[in-house]
């Protein structure tokens, strides 16, 4: 199965001290569009007894090939959920193709498992490219946080 | 999107404050914009990846449980007046 954490929980595996660290609760998950790859991710999560939701439902049964073909066209977000954690099952990352991703990926261990996370400057730069509220407090949180980690003065263009 | 909320304690105080936040939320625009990135900002980015801290393989089982205890943390937090 193939996917790359993306967000601030990839963002999080950078932090070089726990003073970098962001408190989250979701991981997201950014998965190529393809759906046996979709399939597998679903069945891994049902194992580890996480629901499935897709938008306010559960998303339904059978999990099988017809199912993930229509969640893959419509790139639609699933939400697998258990005690304590969130992961979103995402097919889009603003501006980026899951290839790209992909390829400037870092793999770290946690556990002992291998977590492939995308490039910081990939999650970056999505984060920037979405500019929701709740980016641009991140990125500038981050980037002062970085400042004193680094103790360099950063200039802001927006 | 939206999944099961976790419920919330009988708190007057939280109950009010959430109602609050829904109604900035129905009366206040929340800005959306591409935001563009300093030079020195992407800079530190690189810098960061390239650290031997973050290199391929390495152990990142601390920040994992960083948060599990931030959020153990925070989950015990109790208002105080």
């Amino acid at each position: 199965m193939r996917f790359v954490l993306i967000g601030i929980g990839g963002a999080n595996y950078f932090a070089e001290t726990a003073g970098l660290v962001f408190t989250t609760q979701d991981r997201d998950l950014f998965l190529p569009p393809d759906p046996g790859n979709e399939l597998q991710a679903w069945r891994v999560c049902r194992r580890q007894g996480l629901e499935l939701w897709c938008g306010a439902e559960p998303l339904g049964e059978p999990l099988d090939r017809f199912l993930a073909e229509g969640v893959v066209s419509r790139r639609a977000l699933v939400r697998a959920t258990g005690h304590d954690l969130v992961i979103d099952l995402t097919l889009v990352m603003a501006a980026f193709a899951f290839e790209d991703v992909w390829s400037r990926r870092r793999t770290f261990t946690v556990q002992g498992v291998k977590v492939p996370v995308a490039s910081l400057s990939d999650i970056v730069a999505s984060k920037a490219a979405v500019g929701r509220p709740k980016d641009q407090l991140f990125l500038a949180t981050h980037e002062d946080a970085l400042r004193q980690l680094l103790g360099r003065r950063f200039g802001r263009e927006d | 999107m939206s999944s099961r909320k976790r419920p919330l304690p009988p708190d007057p105080g939280a109950e009010r404050a959430l109602r609050i936040l829904d109604e900035i939320r129905r009366t206040v625009r929340l800005e959306t914009r591409p935001v563009v990135l300093g030079d020195e900002y992407l800079r530190a980015v690189k810098q960061t990846e390239a650290s031997s801290r973050n290199e391929d393989g390495a152990d990142k089982t601390w920040v994992e449980r960083a948060q599990r205890e931030f959020r153990e943390h925070y989950a015990r937090a109790r208002r105080v007046r």
